[in-house]
């Protein structure tokens, strides 16, 4: 009866249901079989091929940062911003890589974004490519939980269908690293060919790498791919594709999220204690439905997935 | 082969597959199999159960860890399908052999197990079967052997003659006196359940001295695992009117060298006073000076534990004592410099209140709760408000409200929104006992005030708290004095905050007639029919489904309609959750 | 003055190849508690264990020889022993290639006709695992090195061995046993008919394999290096220390750590010393030492204390302040400290010297023992090619009378503190060409195969094969390489009282004896030759030195 109502590409059906098997699994922490995984990711492509470039989003929307495979600190966020889908929220790319949980931390994005693709935004960041996830730990954890490299494989084909930036509302442009030296305005991004591997260079590359900095023009960054750019640059960007903000992740930010460039720049980082030892705050941008924004931060979860080293004396040793 | 296959024959072809996965390389299809090997047994039958099925699992004595467990609890079950009591003894051997793996998991699991088969067998087989694997075990060549030997005592005891009884505690005494420490260990957890099935007269001549060596072992570990057998030989001594012959190793205990020793003691106190109770030690003072150098002990775990006593002591020793030796030192820990033994204190001080009378409750305790709720430390404070009914009962709240309210009204408004959350889930239990003039006056806008917390975990509390609420205040309190400002924050400009007053409305249509689900709530529902965020029209369709069932029938309908007209809308998830909402309500 | 009487540690084997590569450097030596077994630690993070076997012309328990030792010789029994020659032990040595064959290749001494008083140990290869592996900290972005920081045995519980292993990051607790390769008979009937069909299998010709398994992963509870981990007499827990911290684990409990000793300053930069090492004691299992790299030793009573940021008692030497240089703190930075067996003292070992201490002596040490005073004079150099920050361990015996440390050129020295002597040695698997050739035995079965270094040709372990590996070692039966001589004439309670003969002896025994009086000429000193890593049997003289990618096995 109900399927009548809804259209044949609706995951709001019985495969619905599983989808929603797997995000109840994972919200415990445990990751998907191979075979779910790979089910997930060709859901997932056939979503996310479909996306711009610049994928337009409404307000309201909640904009994350960094999530770095802190599950634990994944699931912290949703506790302070709420839960999908009753909020929508928009990640800004590094899911995987560093954190001890990039498996759990990426599947359940992605099964979200499966599960309620218009309520959730994932784009990609310079960790969502082969060759940083092979130095950075999603390669390695990914041999761990499953033995063998195919759902790293299934993942990172997948990254290369995630949209680069997200246009709020025609005002806040999202993206994880920032501007490029080669690209004037929004129209030059959406005719690019997304679909591959991170590029060492090139727009593609500065749009997930590059960072804001207080000299001005275009800098040579210290990442050794992107750019950095100043506040002249982001001023003539912000104002010729009438924007008012540009909303970016990528870098460690001690109070979870900072303002550059005269608030031309909003940087958003939602890893708490970053790489569990960098005693930073982690922030979320909420904006309401009528552009107004609240940034909410946040402390990291009471920790598990490593040994709790106390100065307080374990059970074991009384 | 066979194309159909019979009911019977498909589950002989199941239990053979079962068979078959014993082997499988896959870890976890071969650990499924042996939580299963109970039928593979019933249909294999008691013979071949016994002459092929036990051979067979003998084989993966060296398997991973996990198998091994399952192996272990699967022999303790097993006796049924090899024949019968009279035959559980079969399963005795491969028992034997993993009682000496490494993992203490896996030989506490063959212990139960061989547990179990020693209480279904007849004396005679235990004196035939489980006197000698004893033996076997404690004079073996691994200590994890002796270990596991250590378990099977106090079960063999009571069930054989005076001859075997005699080399049992011999054999007992061996591991009391064992070089390994983790054997006196063992010794020592299974010395008090000895303790108790053994002859006063052997107790007292054999195993007195194992004990009074074990208490007096140089390792910290061995000690502290004392106690508790100390609190059975006390009873038994003071069964036979011995009591005080134990009395003074208490007073040692007290005052060990090791702090993890005085832990165990002090964590173990009512137990042991408990077990010397009698007139004369009651009023003892030894023994409350050794639990007041407990509470004054240089090691702050070893404070904590005790000051996670002090009511339940108190409680033994009653008012005199208490009043004379106690109240000096909780003052002080009121002041400890350790946060957790405040924490501790605060967790149990409010139940004093029973045994010490008013007068000193008011000289002496109340400051002490008044300095408690004023502690830097969120835990103290929540500690002592989560347990203020006690006060409350002795006292009434209005004696304390100037130091408690205070106290909430920081919490309410932490920084940290865990401890907002921790008082909200006090809310109900101050509802109960504070009154509702004073609840309303002083308490209800902090209640209405979560429900537009920045934070989503604590307006989720916030709207479960109205519940709450509402069942001790009643229907109308709640009508009048929360639902106006729930339906005003369904107009709230955000709607995150909108979505939690409809979460609230759900919540609250629980404890609330039809007539004012669908008078009020219902109405206040539907008018974000049409909101313009489509989370906002979703959750207006879950709204209706929870309401469904609390609605009079000209509710039902406009409820029905409602979600028929969401059916339409152009958002794939509003859809979903109003056909989701419908498919409820048609059941 | 050396004394000679009751004490003479011959070279026996040598464990290692000359051409082998840097990942082949020993960096853990460990015997077990029963001294059955021996395990070498590399830079390339694998274990290699070895097995004692007794000389089987004396049937005594090795546990025996604790009491007995030395035994007298009965000819009967020495004439039936077969020995092999050391021609032969050494060829299928050098057939060996290092890329091939395990990380250790053995060498044994050459047969010497002095050697006939006594049981002595041969140690066979038993197998080895790869334990640790090169990983990259995803949180740091650094490169973890696999190399093997230390060693401990667990005591034996069962018919499996265990033991702990720890490189910088990560502690593992390793279980090494046979496990049964399980091979099912097929179906007695294969045809359908009549056949039931709940078929239970039997097993048939199982062959055993030599298994390590991980139990237990210690990791993620160390912001700095692990320099060491100690065992608890407990049985229970132990402890791992870092440059700042030593945490308390319980071997049970991966998830836990409770951190008992933290000398971080809230500000990094005020920091003064770090943490060298820590062990508990052998007996007391609430008492633990921690040495300095400012020359302190501290002891830590966790009796006192949960935590054991104040210490019970401190070892110190009183500095002088006129004899302070640029060098005094690097070289007074200990390196090595821990409890002699029966835990009346500590041993601890500096840069240029052993010392041992009473424990209930604090102000200063029982002894100081220099171990390569020539060399302050050189410490610039030292200090130029960071020689100097080499971390040279120590070790004793059971009643902690003798001690072993090592120095460079492969030498180590021995002290007595019966009589306050030290002999050095320098630890080499051939002869020195210009010590007199020993007689040679007439070697009876020279036809028995060097067990262990020709079983080993089966190439290193793959990781993917996780510490997997068949034991090759030899049938029980095959004779011992180095065997006792019957043809000496040498009756043993000569060897034992005769200094003259013990003289020639050692010589014999490629020891190179360094007098009081001479200096050795520093120029002519290998400093690449460094003998870090020593061991000494549980109860008997024997001992283990480490000199770069080769063991050497002295005993007396």
């Amino acid at each position: 009866t109900s399927d009548k109502l809804l259209s044949k590409d609706d995951f709001h059906t019985s495969s619905g249901d599983k989808v929603d098997g797997w995000i109840a699994k994972l919200m415990e922490c445990k990751h998907l079989s191979e075979t779910e995984v790979q089910e997930l990711c060709l859901k997932a492509k056939e979503i996310l091929e479909k996306e711009s470039n610049v994928q337009p989003i409404k307000c309201p929307v909640t904009v994350c940062g960094d999530v770095h495979g802190q599950f634990h600190d994944l699931q912290e966020l949703f506790r302070i911003g709420g839960t999908t889908p009753d909020t929508n929220y928009l990640f800004m790319g590094d899911y995987v890589d560093r954190g001890y949980n990039s498996v759990e931390t990426v599947s359940l994005l992605v099964a979200l974004k499966v599960r309620y693709k218009d309520r959730i935004f994932i784009l990609r960041g310079n960790h969502e490519s082969r060759q940083i996830t092979q130095v950075y730990g999603f390669y390695d954890e990914c041999l761990r939980k499953y033995g063998n490299a195919n759902v790293w494989k299934y993942f990172t084909d997948l990254f290369d269908y995630l949209p680069l930036t997200a246009l709020i509302e025609k005002a806040i442009f999202c993206l994880h690293g920032g501007l490029s030296p080669t690209i004037d305005t929004l129209g030059y991004i959406i005719e690019l060919d997304r679909v591959q591997e991170v590029p060492h260079e090139g727009p593609m590359c500065d749009l997930l790498w590059s960072d804001p900095d207080e000299r001005s023009g275009w800098g040579i960054s210290p990442r050794g791919a992107g750019y950095t750019f100043g506040m002249d640059i982001s001023e003539q960007f912000n104002h010729q594709n009438n924007l008012t903000l540009v909303a970016r992740a990528h870098q460690l930010v001690m109070e979870g999220y900072n303002w550059s460039h005269e608030k031309n720049v909003v940087t958003i980082f939602s890893a708490p204690n970053y790489c569990y030892r960098c005693g930073n705050q982690a922030a979320i941008m909420e904006i309401d439905e009528n552009m107004e924004y609240t940034f909410l931060q946040f402390d990291p979860a009471p920790r598990r997935g490593e040994p709790s080293v106390s100065r307080r004396t374990p059970d074991y040793f009384l | 082969a066979v194309a159909t296959a019979s009911g019977a024959s498909e589950k002989v072809l199941q239990v053979a597959m079962l068979i078959d996965e014993l082997r499988n390389p896959e870890l976890q299809v071969r650990l499924a199999a042996f939580k299963k090997v109970d039928v593979i047994a019933k249909a294999l039958g008691p013979s071949r159960t016994r002459e092929e099925l036990i051979q067979y699992l003998g084989e993966f004595l060296d398997d991973d860890d996990e198998v091994l467990l399952a192996l272990a609890e699967q022999f303790g079950r097993l006796a049924d399908y090899v024949g019968g009591p009279s035959y559980a003894y079969t399963l005795l051997q491969p028992l034997e052999t993993l009682s000496g793996v490494e993992e203490s998991t896996v030989r506490e699991k063959v212990v139960e197990s061989v547990t179990n088969i020693v209480k279904r067998m007849s004396n005679a087989d235990v004196s035939e079967h489980i006197v000698p694997m004893i033996k076997r075990l404690v004079n073996g060549d691994w200590f994890t052997c002796r270990i596991s030997a250590a378990g099977l005592f106090d079960v063999t005891y009571p069930r054989v003659q005076a001859t075997q009884k005699k080399v049992l505690r011999g054999e007992f005494l061996k591991l009391c006196r064992d070089e390994i420490p983790m054997v006196r260990r063992a010794a020592c957890s299974n010395f008090g359940k000895l303790a108790s099935v053994v002859e006063f007269e052997f107790l007292k001549n054999e195993l007195f001295d194992a004990f009074k060596a074990l208490a007096a072992d140089m390792q910290d570990s061995v000690r502290l695992l004392t106690i508790d057998a100390a609190v059975h030989m006390i009873t038994a001594f003071k069964q036979n009117s011995m009591g005080r012959q134990l009395f003074p190793m208490v007073i040692v205990m007290c005052a060990d060298k090791s702090w993890r020793v005085r832990y165990a003691v002090a964590d173990k106190f009512c137990q042991l006073c408990a077990a010397l109770a009698d007139n004369e030690h009651k009023s003892d003072e030894n023994l409350i000076d050794g639990f007041v150098k407990l509470l004054q002990d240089n090691e702050a775990e070893v404070r904590t534990a005790a000051a996670n006593k002090v009511a339940d002591v108190a409680a033994i020793f009653g008012h005199d004592l208490t009043t004379k030796k106690l109240l000096t030192p909780i003052e002080a820990l009121s002041v400890d410099n350790s946060s957790y033994v405040r924490a501790a204190l605060a967790s149990v001080i409010t139940s004093l209140c029973s045994t010490v009378k008013r007068n000193i409750v008011e000289s002496k305790l109340i400051p002490v709760f008044q300095r408690l709720l004023k502690d830097i430390v969120s835990d103290v404070r929540l500690n002592i408000i989560g347990k203020l009914d006690a006060v409350a009962q002795v006292l009434g709240v209005e004696l304390l409200s100037n130091e408690l309210l205070p106290a909430i009204a920081a919490l309410a408004t932490d920084k940290k929104w865990r401890v907002r959350l921790s008082i909200i889930q006090l809310v109900p239990l101050l509802a109960r006992n504070v009154g509702r003039d004073f609840f309303e006056a002083k308490l209800l806008d902090y209640c209405m005030g979560w429900l537009g917390d920045p934070v989503f975990s604590v307006r989720q509390a916030a709207t479960l708290n109205l519940t709450k609420l509402t069942a001790v205040y009643g229907e109308n309190w709640a009508r009048e004095r929360i639902l106006p400002k729930v339906i005003n924050q369904a107009q709230h400009k955000s709607y995150l905050y909108r979505m939690t007053a409809l979460a609230a409305i759900i919540d609250l249509s629980q404890a609330l007639s039809a007539t004012i689900n669908s008078e009020i709530l219902l109405v206040s529902v539907m008018k974000l029919e049409k909101d313009h965020i489509p989370n906002v029209r979703f959750n207006v369709c879950k709204s209706l489904g929870s309401l469904y069932a609390n609605l009079n029938e000209k509710g039902k309908s406009q409820a029905s309609l409602c979600l028929n007209r969401l059916l339409l809308d152009a958002d794939p998830d509003v859809k979903f959750y109003a056909q989701q909402s419908l498919d409820s309500i048609k059941q | 003055m050396m004394s000679y009487n009751d004490f003479d540690l011959k070279f026996v084997q040598s464990f290692g190849d000359d051409n082998s590569s840097d990942d082949d450097l020993v960096t853990a030596v460990e015997f077990d508690d029963t001294g059955d077994h021996l395990a070498v630690g590399d830079k390339a993070g694998r274990i290699c264990i070895f097995e004692s076997h007794i000389d089987r012309s004396f049937s005594q328990d090795p546990r025996e020889l604790k009491q007995s030792s030395p035994i007298p010789s009965s000819s009967s029994s020495l004439s039936s022993s077969s020995s092999l020659s050391s021609t032969s032990a050494l060829s299928s040595v050098s057939s060996s290639s290092s890329s091939s064959s395990p990380s250790m290749i053995v060498h044994q001494a050459q047969q010497n006709p002095r050697r006939k008083k006594g049981p002595y140990l041969e140690y066979k290869f038993y197998t080895e695992f790869q334990s640790h592996e090169q990983e990259f900290d995803c949180l740091k972005s650094i490169e973890i090195e696999e190399k093997i920081n230390m060693i401990k045995w667990y005591k034996r519980q069962n018919n499996g061995l265990f033991l702990l292993a720890t490189n910088d990051k990560t502690i593992k607790f390793w279980k090494v046993h046979e496990k049964k390769v399980r091979r099912p008979s097929p179906p007695v009937d294969s045809s359908l008919s009549n056949k039931d069909p709940l078929y239970v299998p039997k097993f048939v010709q199982q062959m055993m394999v030599t298994t390590a398994t991980p139990k237990r992963v210690f990791a993620n509870a160390h912001s700095y290096h692990i320099n060491s981990i100690s065992l608890n007499s407990d049985g229970e827990t132990f402890i791992s220390a870092d440059d700042l911290r030593i945490n308390l684990w319980h071997l049970t409990n991966e998830n836990e750590s409770f951190n008992i000793v933290d000398v971080k300053p809230p500000n990094l930069e005020e920091i003064t010393e770090v943490v060298t090492s820590a062990s508990f004691h052998p007996s007391h299992c609430n008492v633990l030492i921690y040495s300095s790299s400012r020359g302190s030793i501290k002891l830590g009573d966790l009796r006192g204390s949960a935590l054991c940021d104040q210490h019970a008692k401190l070892f110190e030497v009183e500095e002088d302040p006129s004899q302070k240089t640029f060098f005094s703190e690097i070289i007074s930075s200990i390196s090595d400290a821990h409890f002699t067996p029966d835990g009346r003292y500590i041993m601890s070992r500096d840069y240029l010297n052993l010392r041992i201490w009473d424990v209930n002596m604090e102000n200063k040490p029982l002894m100081t023992i220099p171990v390569h005073d020539y060399l302050k004079m050189h410490l610039i150099d030292l200090y130029e090619n960071d020689c100097i920050f080499d971390k040279f361990e120590c070790a004793s015996n059971s009643d902690g009378s003798r001690f072993v440390t090592g120095s460079y050129n492969n030498n180590f020295v021995i002290h007595s503190t019966e009589d306050n002597s030290s002999v050095t040695i320098e630890a080499l698997k051939d002869p020195p060409p210009r010590r007199p050739k020993p007689i040679l035995s007439s070697s009876s079965s020279s036809a028995s195969s060097c067990s262990s270094s020709a079983s080993l040709s089966s190439g290193k372990m793959s990781p993917s094969s996780s510490g997997f590996r068949k034991s090759l070692s030899p049938s029980p039966s095959s004779s011992p390489l180095l065997s006792v001589s019957s043809s000496s004439s040498c009756s043993s309670s000569s060897a034992f009282s005769s200094s003259s003969s013990s003289q020639a002896k050692s010589k014999s025994a490629q020891i190179a004896q360094q007098q009081d009086s001479d200096t050795p000429n520093v120029s002519l000193m290998d400093f690449g030759k460094k003998a870090l890593h020593v061991a000494w049997h549980p109860f008997l003289n024997v001992v283990a030195v480490a000199g770069l990618n080769k063991l050497y096995i002295y005993q007396a």
